[in-house]
């Protein structure tokens, strides 16, 4: 079963027209069987619809009054300029998920959670207070390490 | 038999780094939690702001008026001065230092006795190097 997220990555696909028979088989099917959010509803019947032949619908025809006879292309400019504008919409919402679900994740931690400093017997691991205590320590253990990697630079050239 | 011996192989490697600095290691981990006035311990953790995962971590100890501590360490240390895969040891005047390094992951010790009373400890494991982000 395809994540929400990889759903989103083949409906960007789709919608530059890029997938693969088999891949617009695949969300077809998915839309069709998962419950969708609101937002992502009008995908849910754009791929209806396209799973189902992409069916001119009856209402429309009927108000158009059979547009054969006027000499009207089924696909009126109307119905391209719904679809253009749903396709825009669509664009927008695949993006906004992506940048959410796929960008590098910030920190939602300290990079230095899990220190602390002991000092009579007072244990603090109150990051907040001691970070600029823990980032004088680590550029001090840099320059240790600094050293260290020298002596094993000169150490393997023996 | 092949399984076996990879499996051997990897133990022996698992105790061997577990062995590497154990003496020092059991006076790091001793009595620093005790109330005893003129011991600091500061252990700091390194994390990859993206993942989370521990890139290094660092103790600093520092003992002052503590000639019994500064033999123990420099004992600890030359103990476990066998298995380190780099030795550097200077004497001047009243100090003593020692850089030690053993790898995978690599562990860099040090040791500074200042006179008989005081002695700082540094140890720190590398689990990952870092990507200098100065250029």
């Amino acid at each position: 079963m395809k994540t929400r997220e990889e759903i989103a990555i083949l409906v960007e696909k789709f919608l530059a027209g890029k997938t693969t028979n088999q891949e617009e088989m695949m969300l077809y099917d998915w839309f069709s069987v998962n419950d969708v959010s609101k937002e992502w509803q009008p995908l849910k019947e754009m791929f209806a619809w396209y799973a189902d032949g992409m069916p001119e619908e009856q209402i429309e025809l009927s108000e158009e009054l059979q547009p054969q006879k006027r000499g009207v292309s089924l696909r009126s400019p109307r119905r391209v300029i719904r679809w253009i504008s749903v396709g825009v919409g669509i664009a927008a919402m695949v993006a906004v998920v992506l940048i959410a679900t796929l960008r590098p994740r910030q920190s939602e931690f300290n990079i230095y959670e899990g220190s602390y400093i002991v000092e009579a017997g007072v244990r603090n691991d109150d990051i907040a207070s001691i970070e600029s205590e823990i980032e004088a320590m680590l550029l001090r253990a840099e320059a240790i390490e600094n050293h260290a990697n020298e002596l094993l630079a000169w150490a393997d050239t023996i | 038999m092949k399984k076996l011996l990879v499996f051997v192989m990897l133990l022996v490697a698992t105790i061997a780094e577990s062995q590497a600095q154990e003496h020092i290691d059991a006076l790091l981990n001793g009595d620093i939690e005790s109330n005893r006035r003129g011991l600091t311990m500061r252990s700091a953790v390194k994390r990859d702001p993206a993942t989370g995962e521990i890139i290094k971590r660092v103790v600093e100890f520092t003992a002052i008026d503590d000639k019994r501590l500064v033999k123990e360490f420099i004992a600890a240390f030359k103990t476990d001065r066998n298995t380190a895969k780099v030795w550097d040891e200077n004497e001047s005047g009243q100090t003593y230092n020692v850089t030690a390094v053993w790898l995978n992951p690599k562990r860099v010790y040090t040791l500074t006795a200042s006179g008989s009373s005081v002695v700082t400890v540094y140890a720190q494991t590398i689990y990952r190097e870092e990507k200098n982000n100065n250029n």
